[in-house]
């Protein structure tokens, strides 16, 4: 059988250096980095990589739909060994490259927009304890290693894989730190309701991946309600707030302390509610610019409306109340966090439209 | 000490380029936008510009429905087909 250095599927040959700091050093300086430090990713690692995976090293993972570009088991483990992904995590990289390739994803979009969005990875199920994904304090920052690298990993495959170089075919205006990682699980303890991939539909022995192109996380904070109506109204102001108002999907991410007092609302009432809540007036979207010149448009306003037609400000516009997103099904309602502080987060999609929606992926085993 | 390399075989050299039209009198323009609001009227308004210079035969349109697609080159191929010169922009 052949090596993998020799036969190295979908990629290019590697190359030779002197030592680590050279190995390091040479990699900045020929763009195989995402700005941080990268290991260098050894045949013996990335052996190791492919081998906690089902796939062999020539199998597709990711076909990316517009360009046609193809990642490899191979290419995605170097890149999870370059992001110092444990091979545990190999299987849920995997399946999240799967995901990222599915034409509803349109990945071209959120990976080149201006809107700078990353891939959130949800990990849900038994995989995600013994990988080490982590739900709890501090979950959507750093201290974490799956946490911190199955994103890298994912960003790395991004950059490097399907060339998606920032001010090249990575056109962000601002992008954000979540775009180095952002991939987390649910603090199932303090969850009143089940875990993510059951609520789906999947056994608790399986495992998942559901991935969203999110961009910048806004915080919900709240720490004087008891009231479980005041929390979900804090929320869905803050998803109405216009700077990140559009007809595109949500998640929600319950802080634990939060969770607790909405216990008594089921998930499916609490993204009813969060639909019904989080609108504001069409007079307002007409008078900020939220509503953009294309006057052959045929919009229903109350429905399924996106972000171009009439601009015109009629009577009984500021009455007309226009909705987030198109129904209740387009908010994900999740627990995560540390067991004390009101302090929940809500992800509005990528773009200023529909966006992508959510995709899902069972985890191999 | 090997270290393996992630990123997709070098490309081979680009295509050759078409040929260079010496004038664009009587010729078929080919506009192709990328969907974002307005990107269409900013070529109308190159188009415009060129035809103080030219006699500009014909202008087709070549563009996705939003930016968010990649478009469907088989939609694309009769407009490529008929035009002699295509301008293209990408922005924001």
């Amino acid at each position: 059988m052949a090596d993998i250095s020799d036969t190295h599927p979908g990629a290019r040959p590697g190359f030779r250096v002197d030592g680590l700091s050279d190995a390091i050093e040479h990699m900045y300086a020929d763009g195989l980095t995402d700005g941080l430090p990268v290991v260098p990713a050894t045949p013996e690692l990335v052996e190791a990589m492919l081998a906690a995976g089902p796939w062999a090293a020539g199998d597709t993972l990711l076909v990316e739909p517009t360009r046609e570009a193809v990642v490899t088991a191979y290419q995605a483990a170097v890149c999870a060994v370059m992001a110092g992904a444990e091979p545990s995590s190999f299987p849920i990289i995997g399946a999240t490259l799967d995901a990222m390739g599915d034409k509803r994803f349109f990945l071209h979009g959120p990976t080149t927009s201006t809107g700078g969005a990353t891939v959130m990875v949800v990990v849900s199920g038994p995989v995600a304890a013994a990988a080490g994904v982590h739900g709890a304090e501090n979950l959507f920052g750093p201290g974490f290693r799956a946490n911190a690298t199955i994103g890298r990993t994912i960003r790395l495959v991004q950059l490097l894989c399907l060339t998606a170089i920032p001010g090249e075919l990575d056109k962000s205006t601002q992008g954000w730190p979540g775009k180095f990682s952002l991939c987390f699980t649910e603090n199932l303890d303090a969850s009143p309701w089940d875990p993510l991939h059951v609520s789906l539909g999947y056994s608790r022995g399986q495992s998942t991946v559901t991935i969203f192109a999110a961009e910048s996380g806004h915080s919900i904070v709240n720490h004087g309600a008891s009231d479980p109506e005041k929390l979900l109204m804090t929320a869905a102001d803050t998803m109405a707030a216009l700077g990140s108002f559009s007809p595109g999907r949500s998640v929600v991410v319950w802080a634990p302390e939060h969770a607790a007092k909405l216990a008594a609302w089921s998930r499916e009432e609490i993204q009813s509610y969060l639909y019904e809540h989080s609108c504001r007036d069409l007079a307002t979207l007409k008078r900020t610019g939220k509503i953009e010149d294309a006057p052959d448009s045929d919009v229903d306003w109350r429905g399924s409306w996106h972000a171009a037609g009439d601009t015109t400000i009629h009577e009984g516009d500021d009455a007309l109340m226009v909705r987030r997103g198109w129904g209740p099904e387009d908010i994900l309602v999740l627990t995560g966090g540390g067991a004390a502080g009101g302090h929940s987060a809500f992800f509005p999609s990528w773009s200023r439209g529909r966006s992508v929606g959510f995709i899902t992926r069972e985890v191999p085993t | 000490m090997l270290i393996l390399d992630p990123r997709p075989p070098v490309p081979k050299a680009a295509n050759d380029l078409a040929p260079r039209l010496e004038t664009l009198d009587n010729a078929v323009i080919g506009l192709i936008h990328n969907g974002k609001t307005h990107g269409r009227e900013l070529m109308e308004m190159i188009v415009d510009e060129l035809r103080t210079r030219w006699a500009i035969a014909d202008v087709v349109h070549i563009g996705p429905p939003s930016p968010g697609y990649g478009g469907n080159p088989d939609d694309a191929k009769p407009a490529a087909e008929a035009v002699m010169a295509a301008i293209s922009a990408i922005g924001d």
